[in-house]
């Protein structure tokens, strides 16, 4: 049984995580060890709901010796410091996204991680969407033919009842970090681009209201690849200000795919006028819902602590964090 | 235009349009928030030229020519929706008895005659309808409102808005939109659908209109008011210029499948098949078999082929009650005719809405381009 800490007990574990672990803790898979927050009373309910034997305020996390792994659901920037404290000691890490605010911050979890043998997993959850793994595999068999551009869309206007004000105070609080990152994810994962740790991107126009960070809407054009391993043209467009279609469209060769950013079973192929839907066989097997997904991510959490390779390992985000950082660095204008 | 406007929602989707148009006016606007993130986010545009304050300030505001509502209660838990509208009701009263404004403009909706209504509504009160979370807490706040109007000295103007669509709209027409993105049904085949439609800048204008016309005009009209100008126009006509945008055509489903009567005969006959395939099969035969009225049985199970239509076979779009709920809508058949204070115009016609949402959904990402 693995003893898991909480670090972060605000709506989103609340409302999507405390559920899946208090399955896990009636499976008896884990026990929670401790809950933290800034708010104490929020750690105290979280600890009540999931059992745990301590709360307290993430700096009374005290001595971790008894801890297998943790959950990180802070506000962003304290990402990197809470991951650097248990990946060090070889503690498993699971991270709410976005993972950290820069590219070197990525590496170095991603150095520790290995060197510690600790693994440390990102909470994209989206990447078991089916509609999106049916996707890849078709783009992955040459199915678009040569993919030359994408245009991946995500927006509507601001209903989080959320009174935190990091949403519009953090560098790392804006949409580009919030929708962004999922959706950016999802664009480098279909097209297979977030494995290796130097995918080459161009920033090539890009505006944001505001014009600093944290902003809230924001559209960018950007070049993934370069001349030797082919390019591809992302337009990219997120907002919390007004609807935006909920789709990544990919444009190829020998056809249009739209994958919608909801969850979907199946993506959409035009080949002609009409648009099919694109089902694996056995596709009724597996997650129904987003929360379907939330399970996944947990049960990859479970499976990495015994070495299993996971989707949502941190080195397969060290682009995306890169991408993100370039995107809230760049004021707008045309880079 | 003189004095100022207090306004309730103004990070609405019909709010940004209104605070626009009544900034263009010159109007002094003060917002009334709850939520200072939201706030910061939806009026940071607006920052500087809108005073935002909370419910204890707005009350001492001097000068209030008008109170505008567009807020109204959307994320409360069941047990405390009645408690949380009663209090946002209560807060306009407040504003409007302290302020001395001589009216309260209180944007409502057509849906308190309910989702599918079956006769042609008219401009009066209508009784609550249990049921539906949306319809329940706006009718609520219709009677709340005229209730302690009663008691006081200002005006209520009960602006019931008809389906609104515009560039940004998320039910009427990024909804739409999208169905056409991701296949999902968007039409009842013969049912072109009343859509009882009304335009947001069209929306934005008649409040501002109601804050300048004179008292005993807005008395004399009464406290109803349906703003629906594109009421005649069909969902047909709106889906078929999306079509034409977005480069998708609209999913449409038989008629016959959103009441379901084809569907629960066939499931009857299906379990007929079922019982005779089953353990039991080998009973029913030989209880049937010594029934005097065989030509009557066989004439049954005729009927019950003929159920077994060829379509069943065929897997259909499945239908959740989300679906069921708007194809309803698409294909209302009542048009709710705008019942509005003469004199006033709106702005924006059918085909320049049309355009203007166009043009929106090719920059929002809806719009699917050759794949060469």
């Amino acid at each position: 049984m693995k003893h898991y800490d909480i670090v972060g007990c605000g709506s989103v574990v609340r409302h999507y995580h405390a559920p899946i672990l208090r399955s896990l803790i009636r499976r008896q898979a884990i026990r929670v060890h401790g809950c933290y927050d800034l708010s104490v009373a929020a750690a105290k309910e979280m600890g009540s709901l999931l059992g745990a034997q301590r709360t307290g305020t993430p700096d009374e996390l005290g001595d971790l010796s008894g801890v297998d792994a943790v959950l990180i659901a802070t506000p962003p920037e304290s990402h990197i410091t809470f991951i650097e404290r248990y990946a060090s000691l070889g503690k498993a890490v699971l991270v709410e996204k976005p993972f950290v605010g820069t590219r070197a911050e990525a590496e170095r979890i991603v150095e520790i991680s290995r060197s510690q043998y600790a693994p440390v997993l990102v909470g994209h959850f989206r990447r078991y969407y089916p509609a999106l793994n049916v996707a890849r595999g078709f783009i992955a068999q040459g199915g678009l033919g040569q993919v030359h551009r994408v245009e991946a869309t995500e927006g509507g206007r601001w209903s989080w009842p959320t009174l935190s004000r990091y949403v519009i105070e953090s560098r790392l609080g804006g949409v580009i970090h919030d929708t962004g990152s999922h959706l950016l994810d999802m664009v480098l994962y279909v097209l297979d681009a977030d494995t290796g740790l130097d995918l080459p991107f161009e920033i090539k126009d890009i505006s944001k209201v505001p014009d600093t960070e944290p902003s809230h809407d924001c559209r960018a054009e950007i070049r993934l690849g370069n001349a030797e391993m082919g390019t591809v043209l992302l337009s990219f467009a997120v907002s919390r200000l007004e609807p935006l279609a909920g789709a990544i469209k990919i444009y190829g060769d020998q056809g249009t795919m739209i994958i919608p950013t909801a969850f979907a079973p199946a993506p959409f192929l035009i080949q002609g006028s009409e648009p099919f839907a694109l089902r694996r066989p056995g596709y009724e097997v597996g997650p129904t819902d987003a929360i379907g997904c939330f399970v996944l991510e947990h049960e990859a959490f479970l499976n990495a602590q015994s070495g299993s390779p996971s989707l949502l390992s941190a080195d397969r985000f060290v682009t995306l964090t890169a991408l993100l950082e370039s995107l809230g660095t760049v004021a707008s204008a045309v880079a | 235009m003189k004095g100022t406007v207090l306004l309730y929602g103004g990070t609405s989707y019909v709010g940004q349009y209104l605070l626009r148009s009544l900034l263009d006016s010159g109007t002094r606007i003060v917002a009334v928030i709850n939520n200072p993130v939201s706030s910061k986010i939806l009026l940071g545009g607006h920052m500087g030229a809108v005073e935002l304050v909370t419910q204890d300030r707005a009350v001492r505001e001097p000068d209030v020519r008008a109170i505008i509502n567009l807020a109204y209660v959307r994320t409360a838990s069941p047990h405390r929706a009645n408690r949380e509208n009663e209090r946002l009701m209560q807060f306009i009263h407040e504003a409007a008895t302290q302020t001395g404004c001589d009216r309260v403009i209180h944007a409502s909706t057509i849906a308190v005659f309910g989702y599918e209504p079956t006769e042609t509504p008219r401009p009066v009160a209508v009784p609550v309808r249990p049921g539906d979370f949306y319809i329940e807490t706006k009718t609520r706040a219709e009677h709340l409102l005229v209730q302690q109007a009663q008691e006081s000295r200002y005006h209520p103007s009960i602006v019931r808005l008809g389906n609104v669509v515009g560039p940004g709209s998320a039910a009427w027409t990024a909804g739409p939109a999208q169905r056409l993105l991701e296949a999902k049904p968007l039409a009842v085949a013969g049912r072109p659908g009343a859509s009882n439609a009304t335009y947001v800048e069209n929306i934005a204008s008649y409040l501002q209109w109601l804050c300048e016309v004179p008292p005993n005009e807005l008395l004399r009209f009464g406290p109803y008011h349906h703003l629906t100008e594109f009421a005649a126009h069909t969902w047909d006509e709106f889906i078929r210029s999306m079509e034409a945008t977005v480069g998708l055509a609209r999913v449409t489903v038989d008629g016959a499948r959103p009441g379901g009567g084809a569907s629960v005969s066939r499931a009857i006959g299906a379990r007929l098949k079922h019982a005779y395939r089953g353990r039991l099969g080998g009973y029913a035969r030989a209880m049937l078999g010594r029934l005097p009225w065989t030509e009557a049985l066989d004439a049954a199970f005729a009927r019950v082929k003929e159920l077994d239509a060829p379509e069943g076979h065929m897997a259909q779009p499945s239908l959740d009650p989300d679906d069921l709920a708007l194809l309803g809508l698409l294909s209302a058949r009542i048009v709710i005719h705008p019942h509005t204070i003469p004199g006033w115009t709106p702005p924006v016609s059918f085909e320049t809405a049309l355009e203007r949402i166009a043009s929106w959904l090719q920059e929002s990402g809806y719009a699917v381009r050759s794949s060469r």
